[in-house]
């Protein structure tokens, strides 16, 4: 259930992305609903989960813009895994760990994507993507944390998304 | 143990990050085509993409007009305003341009007859409020040189003559009336005759009286002819539209048209004297 209720999120996210959020661009910047699941999931599950879905939801994310495939793979990934690092760290409960880690993960992940990006040889405006679009990004993911993150709380403890013991 | 865990870990990520920045650098912009994974997932993605965009924009536009409603409502009910404040406006430049043409016409009318009458402009002011005279009163009076039996003309025609005077108005009785005959004759032939109003409301007047024989043809120009020394001579009266033969069979009448729209008037010209005596 878990797998199916994550892909239709994958899937409501990506469609959403490329729809309706046209329409609640902030700053000329929309949210990064993928990226807030992966660092929810991350928080919650941990490394290796974080950094397994942040995988999958990177790489049908690529797959779905078909430019520098592997790119949001990776650096979601790593993000994932980063934030999984603070699972047992941090107070779960508390509503202002997902919203300063939603920043914190989005600027990252941002980041690690301008330098991967470089890697590959694809050149980008730093300054820009820093200060044009990172910072408003995050700021955008981090305001939307409160509103999401008690339902998958609830569901990622006690509902459909918590893991399987086996 | 817990070492080659570790390493078989870090082995496996660096792996995967080396095959993805692989990946990166092989599917850059620039490349000719979508593999069959990346077409399968867009074609299935299509759809519910197009879905989601139309339920979007009506929701957009239902949400707009329901907010723009108020500000809608305020802007018609200013427009409204606008609309009849611009339509009064536009009445009144009407109505002075209307006035401009006629007091235009009056004026050419005054330089066209100025070196033979002395004439007095004046405004319309009443109609009779009678059915059986045909009359109206006009803005100046006694005060103003007129007296009664003056012509009364517009740059069309004669109109009829000043019956009453007080001190502001004088009151113009119309050659319409059929006691506001004046003496008229046929222009081109000089043939003379009694012209006044009709029993009928044709709006036409007659000229009476005239010899079966007498030399009256269609279209033909009637004026006065100055006898009786009240309306003077050459004045424009009308045309023949008809002629009708008498029940006794001696004599004919001829009908016409006054030059005059004597239901239209609003400015007219009074004769007061004539330069160098009739």
């Amino acid at each position: 259930m878990r797998t199916v209720i994550l892909g239709a999120s994958l899937l409501g996210s990506l469609i959403l992305e490329s729809t309706v959020l046209e329409y609640f661009k902030v700053a000329g910047v929309k949210p990064d609903l993928l990226l807030i699941l992966v660092v929810f999931n991350a928080l919650l599950h941990g490394c290796y989960h974080g950094a397994k879905l942040g995988f999958v939801f990177g790489l049908v994310e690529d797959v779905f813009i078909g430019k520098f495939i592997g790119l949001n793979a990776l650096t979601k990934m790593l993000t994932g895994y980063l934030v999984g690092m603070g699972e047992n760290k941090v107070f779960k409960e508390n509503l202002l760990i997902p919203v300063f880690g939603l920043f914190t993960a989005t600027f990252l992940n941002n980041i690690l994507y301008v330098f991967l990006a470089g890697l590959a040889g694809v050149e980008r405006n730093l300054a820009f993507y820093v200060w044009d679009v990172t910072l408003p990004t995050a700021l955008y993911n981090a305001c939307l944390a409160p509103l999401f993150y008690g339902k998958f709380y609830h569901s990622a403890t006690k509902g459909y998304l918590r893991l399987s013991r086996y | 143990m817990a070492r080659v865990r570790i390493n078989k870990s870090l082995i496996g990520f660096i792996i995967l990050i080396g095959v993805g920045l692989f990946a990166v650098r092989f599917s850059t912009p620039g490349r000719n085509a979508l593999t069959p994974v990346e077409i399968w997932f867009r074609d299935i993605l299509a759809p519910l993409q197009s879905g989601v965009t139309t339920v979007t924009r009506f929701t957009g536009t239902v949400v707009n007009n329901i907010l723009s409603f108020k500000d809608l409502q305020a802007e018609n009910k200013a427009l409204r305003g606008q609309i009849e404040r611009l339509t009064e406006e536009n009445n009144q430049l009407e109505e002075y341009r209307q006035q401009n043409l006629r007091l235009r016409q009056l004026l050419r009318l005054e330089k066209m007859l100025g070196s033979q009458f002395e004439l007095e402009a004046a405004e319309v002011i009443a109609r009779d409020i009678k059915n059986w005279n045909q009359s109206l009163t006009i803005n100046k009076g006694s005060r103003h040189g007129l007296k009664k039996g003056m012509a009364v003309i517009t740059h069309q025609g004669l109109v009829g003559r000043i019956s009453a005077v007080s001190e502001n108005t004088a009151e113009v009785l119309l050659i319409l009336d059929r006691q506001g005959a004046v003496a008229g004759l046929l222009q081109a032939s000089r043939f003379p005759g009694v012209v006044e109003g009709t029993t009928d409301d044709s709006g036409l007047l007659q000229m009476i009286h005239l010899p079966y024989d007498a030399p009256v043809r269609e279209n033909q120009v009637v004026v006065t002819s100055g006898l009786g020394q009240v309306i003077p001579k050459g004045l424009r009266i009308g045309y023949v539209v008809g002629i009708k033969p008498e029940p006794n069979g001696l004599m004919k009448r001829a009908l016409i048209k006054p030059f005059a729209d004597l239901d239209r008037l609003e400015e007219v010209m009074v004769v007061k004297a004539v330069k160098g005596g009739m």
